[in-house]
């Protein structure tokens, strides 16, 4: 049985989760509070760069990184198509994309309300998500159910979803407002994602509200 | 028929001209001053509105490359930088994510403009996180020199070990930046295995470290 050890948040860890459910693959989810993380980290060989989320494998193994984790399984599952050097790319970048959303979102997140920059940080946020967004939309076939079209799911649906369900649909985010107009004008977008939705529906409808 | 698009410093566009060296690819190394940059993003030839970016032409077709990771997974799987195994290929990217992860704090950093929260993230940064990457790198190394390889995984550099050939070159060992070398050396330097290492990568990469264009970052 796979263990995710994360702080109480979706955060970089959700993805996994609905790799191990498309997959079937039984895990708990052991949830940390700062204090059991402070703890964590001084326990050998759990904690290689001293973060979360780590998964224990089966076998034991304990493996950090989420998004080199993804991939570990991604491939393990046949989830992450690599013959194809472009595709394998397209994927890549897509989740490098989500990675400097959640960067400038953090950041802009993160800054105290009277900061001087306070502004510029939502604005340099907001107008990379519609470029981020206007990717998406051109790489993704109208009728396709997959990303890119692929035939099988791949790594980068687990992230898409993750990421859309947690920093852009959900109402519980603290800047839903600000980032749903610009969700809503991709309308390109709302079709595969409404089919992400079905797909992990059970795992969306039980996990309760958290603002990421 | 490569070009690479980037600003004329090492910064995100360096590991991919070192990459390219290293395999013996040629390209064509386009460089731009930071006054440039806003009339280039507003001409919207960039997917992600953002550099580098690496275009590939190959006949008629021309195929535009962006995000440094994948950018650097992309050629590494072309030119056998990257491993097959997926215990292997884990290794690698989570040695890929860990390095861009110190290079994006030393950034947050440098960009930082209050001089108090730029002392207190240094301070955060040099504290812990640094220390505790230098630690699980020093481990790794460790381990595949152990199995009688000189580099991250094995004998053969990988594109893990190209970024992090980037990370020692440009931001420790840098004469035209002193005070992130003053900063990041000391620790470095604690361990024997990581200076074998750096002395092993800079044998591999030889001429290339001297004919650069050099740059602070």
């Amino acid at each position: 049985m796979y263990k995710i050890y994360y702080l109480d948040f979706f955060g970089r860890s959700e993805c996994m989760r609905l790799l191990f459910d498309h997959f079937s693959l039984p895990y708990t989810d052991v949830v940390l509070t700062q204090p059991d993380l402070q703890a964590l980290k001084l326990e050998q060989g759990k904690l290689e760069f001293g973060q979360v989320p780590v998964i224990e494998t089966p076998e034991g193994a304990f493996l950090c990184q989420s998004l080199a984790i993804l991939r570990y399984l991604g491939r393990k599952y046949g989830a992450y198509p690599e013959s194809d050097a472009h595709t394998a790319y397209l994927i890549d970048s897509t989740i490098d994309g989500m990675e400097d959303y959640i960067n400038h979102f953090f950041k802009y997140h993160m800054t105290p309300q009277d900061h001087p920059l306070k502004s510029e940080l939502r604005e340099k946020w907001l107008s990379f998500s519609d470029t981020l967004f206007s990717v998406l939309e051109k790489r993704q076939p109208k009728e396709a159910k997959y990303f890119l079209g692929c035939e099988n799911i791949t790594i980068a649906d687990f992230a898409l979803a993750a990421f859309i369900y947690m920093m852009v649909l959900n109402e519980a985010n603290p800047h839903y407002e600000a980032i749903k107009p610009v969700w809503d004008k991709h309308e390109g977008l709302h079709r595969y994602a409404e089919g992400l939705y079905e797909l992990f529906k059970t795992r969306f409808e039980s996990r309760g509200k958290k603002p990421f | 028929m490569l070009k690479l698009h980037y600003f004329d410093l090492y910064g995100r566009g360096e590991p991919i001209r070192m990459l390219l060296n290293y395999a013996k690819v040629d390209f064509e190394d386009c460089r731009y001053k930071f006054e440039e940059w806003p009339k280039l993003k507003a001409e919207g030839g960039f997917e992600f509105a953002q550099m580098p970016v690496l275009e590939v032409k190959t006949g008629e077709t021309t195929k535009q490359y962006c995000q440094t990771l994948s950018i650097l997974r992309y050629l590494g799987r072309k030119y056998s930088l990257y491993p097959a195994d997926i215990e292997d290929a884990w290794t690698v990217d989570s040695t890929l994510d860990a390095i861009i992860d110190i290079i994006n704090g030393l950034a947050k950093i440098h960009w930082e403009a209050d001089e108090e929260r730029k002392k207190k993230m240094a301070g955060e940064l040099i504290g812990g996180a640094y220390p505790v990457f230098l630690k699980a790198m020093a481990a790794r190394l460790d381990a595949s020199n152990a199995r009688g390889g000189r580099f991250i995984l094995d004998d053969k550099v990988n594109a893990a070990d190209i970024l992090f050939a980037c990370f020692i070159f440009n931001y420790i060992y840098n004469d035209l930046n002193p005070d992130s070398g003053a900063a990041l050396k000391p620790a470095f330097e604690g361990y024997e295995t990581l200076k074998k290492y750096s002395e092993s990568l800079r044998a591999e990469l030889g001429a290339y470290l001297e004919s650069r264009p050099k740059s602070g970052r």
